[in-house]
């Protein structure tokens, strides 16, 4: 008893800093712009969900928030096509190909928009066009992590399995049908993380090549925070923080309660 | 990793796997072609480039040297112990993961101003000094170590920092190179944060610093482009080059110790 004691407090001090880092740093933080949310003026005086009420009937946000789904319903499946892709070709051989293929989502954001420029010079970065130039540039950073993550899954599909259905008479598109695509489930999963990650990333790039203002088209979440911001509009900023964090989180602790016996795994 | 009796690669498929890879290095090798005129001029007045290059670095070193601080030691107690509150520190860690860093901006901000420390480098540094991504990596690697090499060494009379310094660490050298990694590019790509922390343009990094100039040569923003891209090609050139030394030497080492 007096050991297991002694071990938990010895684990507890190990994650002391982590989780001082999590309470400060996010937490807390969290803590302060949900307070703001919820209160309005220089006093602070508390106005209830307000300002969700008026951020919810805001032009701009419908706008942003309509825009961003577009882009994701665009933007996803194609980085996990692509990338199933890019796995099948670099699945075999040195992985250094591979490699090469996943550097551009290290490039900085001002190098992938000179790089974007550089080829394409006549590039007027509205309507259409535009967002087929974001979806190019968020494909560029992004399919290269998608095939790295399907190309390890592939790569841990045993032999045996395929073997087996080859022996049973499948031919190899059965084979990668039937056999290996339903076994690439996980990894499809971790694309889709990734890939959600990236797409709120990209909006760098709209920002650097549309300005705090784009076209209608490419108008994004990312310019609707940044420009309350620079107006200075807290309170619906505030409240617009809140609720996207609410959004992603929300969704993952569903995720996360659902898996949580098979990610929990062994027992020390 | 690899299976017995693998096949080698034809010279169709390399030729694929390169074409395809060539792809994604076009653009960059265009950048290339665009900076050979700037490189000159680049070079003649470096004072800028290398007052926003160092300010860059200051950034990622301290942030890289916060996320370490506290993601191996949090990691490992994750990993090797049972207390109270470790499944809510995992679940946080979990899902701080998918919140978007945008939607973090105005939350840090304001604690930011309560401390007085916008528009300085902490700015930029304090926000990053912890990882979710890098610590949940980090936790999967030490909890797949088997659970008899921890405690051999234990037994042997390893401290908590021996344990992590002289085997833990060694063993997951590929969760700790992809660590580094992502903090490196994560703190040296920063753009939203100093926009919004930091008013001052002499404290602007590398990465904000790039977006502000207007110049008559395009190829000199090309060329900084491409000497800013250096030190995270050198950073991904080694550090890949660690992560693809295989794992499974846990096993291999454990024999040794058991023969001894």
């Amino acid at each position: 008893m007096k050991q297991q004691k002694r071990q938990a407090l010895e684990g507890a001090l190990c994650c002391l800093p982590a989780a001082a880092g999590v309470g400060a740093l996010y937490l807390a933080p969290f803590a302060l712009a949900l307070a703001r949310s919820l209160s309005r003026g220089m006093g602070g005086s508390f106005v209830g969900l307000e300002n969700y009420r008026e951020l919810l009937a805001n032009r701009a946000f419908l706008l942003a928030a309509g825009n961003t789904l577009l882009f994701w319903a665009l933007a996803l499946p194609l980085s996990a096509a692509l990338g199933l892709g890019l796995a099948l070709v670099w699945q075999k051989g040195s992985g250094r190909p591979a490699a090469c293929g996943f550097f551009p989502a290290m490039v900085p954001a001002a190098c992938s928009v000179a790089a974007l420029k550089a080829l394409f010079p006549g590039l007027a970065f509205e309507g259409a066009g535009g967002v087929g130039a974001l979806l190019a540039l968020f494909l560029w950073k992004n399919t290269g992590c998608c095939a790295l993550l399907l190309s390890a899954a592939l790569r841990a599909v045993p032999a045996e399995l395929t073997d087996t259905a080859a022996d049973l008479g499948a031919g190899p598109w059965a084979c990668f049908r039937r056999v290996r695509l339903p076994l690439l489930r996980p990894a499809f999963g971790g694309c889709l993380l990734v890939s959600l990650l990236g797409s709120f990333r990209v909006f760098r790039e709209a920002f650097l090549l549309g300005g705090a203002h784009p076209d209608n088209a490419l108008y994004g979440l990312q310019h609707f925070l940044y420009n309350n911001f620079a107006n200075m509009n807290y309170p619906r900023l505030a409240a617009a923080s809140v609720l996207l964090i609410l959004i992603t989180a929300g969704p993952g602790l569903g995720v996360l309660a659902a898996l949580r016996h098979s990610l929990e795994g062994r027992k020390p | 990793m690899s299976r017995p009796g693998k096949a080698r690669p034809g010279g169709w498929a390399l030729l694929a796997a390169w074409g395809a890879a060539g792809v994604f290095l076009w653009p960059l090798a265009r950048l290339a072609l665009l900076s050979l005129g700037g490189w000159g001029e680049l070079l003649a007045q470096p004072g800028a480039f290398a007052r926003a290059w160092a300010g860059s670095a200051l950034v990622c070193l301290g942030c890289l040297a916060g996320q370490l601080l506290t993601g191996i030691p949090g990691a490992w107690g994750l990993a090797q112990y049972r207390f109270p509150g470790r499944r809510a520190l995992l679940v946080c860690c979990a899902l701080l993961v998918l919140v978007p860093a945008q939607a973090m901006l105005l939350p840090q901000y304001l604690l930011l101003q309560k401390l007085g420390l916008l528009d300085s480098l902490w700015a930029l540094i304090l926000p990053g000094a912890f990882s979710p991504l890098g610590t949940l990596l980090l936790w999967r690697g030490f909890s797949a170590l088997p659970r008899e090499l921890v405690e051999t060494a234990r037994d042997a009379g390893a401290g908590l920092f021996g344990l992590l310094g002289r085997v833990a660490l060694p063993l997951c050298r590929r969760e700790l190179a992809a660590f580094i990694l992502i903090s490196l590019a994560d703190s040296y790509n920063q753009l939203e944060q100093p926009m919004a922390f930091i008013r001052d343009p002499e404290l602007y990094p590398l990465s904000v610093w790039l977006s502000t100039g207007a110049y008559r040569n395009p190829a000199l923003p090309a060329a900084q482009c491409l000497l800013s891209l250096l030190p995270l090609a050198l950073a991904f050139w080694v550090l890949a080059g660690r992560g693809a030394v295989p794992g499974g030497q846990a096993h291999a080492i454990l024999k040794r110790k058991k023969g001894e």
